[in-house]
């Protein structure tokens, strides 16, 4: 049986990133915590943001990788991402989408009990 | 029904400002800026580029040549300037600030640009009190601690208070002697550049210039510029972040506030009688909901002790179901409008993830739908859920009127519970006992305690965070030792060679 993924990315969001790889090429994905645009996931030119050790990559979007916090991912560990996009700014950051005023956002859905004996493997960023 | 306040005429653009000249962004574009109020068009402001940010970094580095020789009292005299008139157009600008925000307008009247007001004067005054220092370090030799002012400063601005966060970093930054390029929140860009419109005529060209944009597209320009000399930031963690891995280009410093969760810790003798304090807790309890929970101190993890718990829920529920909610522009109106469509719906999804996750909803819970020209606005009612510390409502900062309680058997449960969060910024302590309240308060690993208070927030306490909350201390004349270098003299007065050549 195939391991269940813990991000999907809708039709708009890839649509947006493909617009967005055209333009800065490689992306990556991070999301962390804290005021304004805290929670929102933001999207920065690959390699371009300095992960923590122990961060966690729940998978890709594309090639393109998305990572959370380690602190908060023990908070989000039982919960799919959604990867989508809604019009409209007003997060803040330096996420990339924002000047075509867009903004990515995740949406929830709590693995059920059988999802959550077979979810895929993650990787830990290691020194 | 209070007669409203009228809602202010603006112009149907801003320029950036920079070297005391409106001038217009060199893409020659400018994005639309939506008022909370009513989701509709407000203005626009300038979609500035990296040319931009050049020309006010240029400018405020040929400022800044004559800016830093200044004396301590003519910068005071110009701060004190400023703030008398701001105040002489307090209601204009507070206005101005509701319809950017959102948020209402009983709050900017008595609190945002009353303290920044307050916050001009406070650096106006500390800097002509301040010293340099001089040691005899022994007979012969004699250090001399001389400061001085740092360079130019990048600022970046966040939307929940747009005119006092600015302030808070303008302040200390200019009365330090410094020149500054700040760049506002791109859902709050106007509200600054109807400040600076008021005091244009008072700064030199080139002391303080505004460049709108986004973050994406001048964030890393702006702190990696290597004519900026230090960086400040309010924000998010990942951007503060960011902002630092930019400052390590040119090895310049960072100060950064970047949110919390903030435990608000309710002990049994709170309820010993039901009196003046006790009708103030019940408010401190409320308190959540001031600035619609945009504040990343807001007390958004209540926690009660259990043998007090049901009689003091009843009461605090009904404090905060008597919030009246509105038309901002209403001063009898308590909260106001979340500050972006962005925000009230990652508010709702959390308001949605409580419920998935169990915990208990004690009022609120949904849009608040206000009928007519507001149905547009970005409004939502005050929700409180009861849960636990590992919920995600509980560790996650919602930036919203949302209210997480849990309740505590023993005082070292309620200090673990406080400190279980990445964040330090701010924590409430509510007692009537004279060691609770001097002793929690040193266990709670945060910056600012408040302690049968909240949410005040004077110029002369320094505000800011412990752990992931950030670097400096704001609203302090500490903070005048962020935007500045320490010189230090050290000079012999023996004739006499070393002897080692």
């Amino acid at each position: 049986m195939e391991a269940t993924k813990r991000l999907d990315a809708t039709e708009q969001a890839l649509m947006l990133i493909t617009e967005l790889s055209m333009k800065h090429g490689a992306l990556m994905f991070y999301q962390a915590g804290g005021c304004c645009e805290g929670t929102q996931p933001q999207c920065f030119e690959k390699s371009s943001f300095y992960l923590r050790t122990g961060d966690v990559c729940i998978g890709t979007i594309y090639e393109f990788e998305f990572w959370l916090d380690k602190d908060l991912f023990d908070y989000w560990k039982h919960m799919h991402f959604t990867l989508d996009v809604t019009e409209g700014i007003g997060a803040g950051g330096f996420s990339l989408e924002t000047p075509l005023g867009k903004t990515f956002i995740i949406k929830y859905r709590l693995f059920s009990e059988l999802e959550l004996q077979n979810l895929e493997a993650v990787r830990i960023n290691e020194i | 029904m209070d007669h409203l306040i009228l809602r202010p005429q603006l112009k149907e653009k801003y320029d950036n400002f920079i070297n005391g000249k409106w001038t217009p962004p060199t893409t020659g574009q400018y994005f639309e800026v939506l008022s909370p109020v009513d989701g509709k068009l407000m203005s626009k402001a300038a979609h500035s580029a990296k040319m931009d940010i050049e020309n006010a970094v240029n400018a405020a580095e040929e400022a800044f040549k004559t800016w830093s020789q200044t004396s301590a009292t003519e910068r005071s005299i110009l701060l004190n300037k400023i703030a008398d008139r701001v105040e002489a157009n307090l209601d204009f600008i507070a206005a101005v600030e509701t319809l950017d925000n959102g948020k209402a307008i009983r709050e900017t009247m008595a609190a945002d640009i009353p303290l920044a007001i307050d916050h001009f004067r406070y650096f106006a005054s500390v800097i002509r009190a301040e010293e340099g220092s001089i040691n005899e370090l022994d007979k012969d030799t004699v250090s001399i601690i001389v400061h001085e002012p740092i360079g130019v400063i990048a600022q970046i601005i966040p939307w929940n208070f747009p005119i006092l966060m600015a302030v808070w970093k303008l302040a200390p930054a200019l009365a330090a002697g410094n020149c500054v390029v700040l760049k506002p929140a791109e859902s709050t860009p106007i509200s600054i550049m109807v400040l600076m419109e008021i005091i244009e005529d008072l700064l030199p060209a080139g002391v303080v210039n505004v460049v709108n944009g986004f973050g994406a597209e001048l964030g890393r320009t702006l702190v990696t510029n290597p004519k900026v000399a230090k960086a400040a930031f309010t924000g998010s963690t990942a951007t503060g972040r960011m902002v630092m891995q930019y400052a390590t280009e040119n090895i310049i410093p960072v100060t950064l506030e970047l949110g919390g969760k903030s435990p608000n810790i309710f002990f049994p003798s709170v309820m010993d009688a039901d009196d003046e304090f006790f009708d103030k807790a019940l408010e401190g309890v409320a308190l959540f909901a001031l600035n619609q929970g945009e504040v990343c101190t807001c007390p958004s993890r209540l926690l009660v002790h259990e043998s007090i718990y049901d009689k003091f829920m009843e009461r605090a529920l009904a404090r905060i179901k008597a919030i009246k909610t509105g038309n901002p522009f209403d001063p009898s109106v308590m909260m106001g409008a979340q500050a972006s469509q962005i925000q009230k719906d990652k508010i709702l999804s959390y308001i949605k993830l409580g419920k998935e996750e169990g915990a208990e909803l004690l009022c609120g819970g949904d849009v608040n739908h206000l009928g007519g020209t507001l149905e547009g606005g970005y409004y939502i009612q005050p929700t409180v859920f009861k849960g636990h510390n590992k919920m995600r409502i509980f560790q996650e900062e919602i930036f919203g009127p949302v209210l997480a309680v849990t309740t505590f058997k023993t005082t070292e449960e309620a200090i673990a519970i406080a400190n279980d969060t990445m964040y330090g910024l701010g924590a409430g302590v509510w007692t009537r006992d004279a060691h609770e309240l001097y002793q929690v308060p040193r266990a709670i690993k945060a910056g600012r305690v408040w302690v049968n208070q909240y949410h005040a927030y004077p110029a002369g306490a320094p505000f800011g965070g412990y752990k992931q909350s950030g670097i400096g201390r704001e609203n302090h004349k500490m903070m005048l030792d962020h935007y500045r270098q320490t010189k230090n003299m050290l000079i012999s007065y023996n004739k006499n060679k070393l002897g080692f050549f």
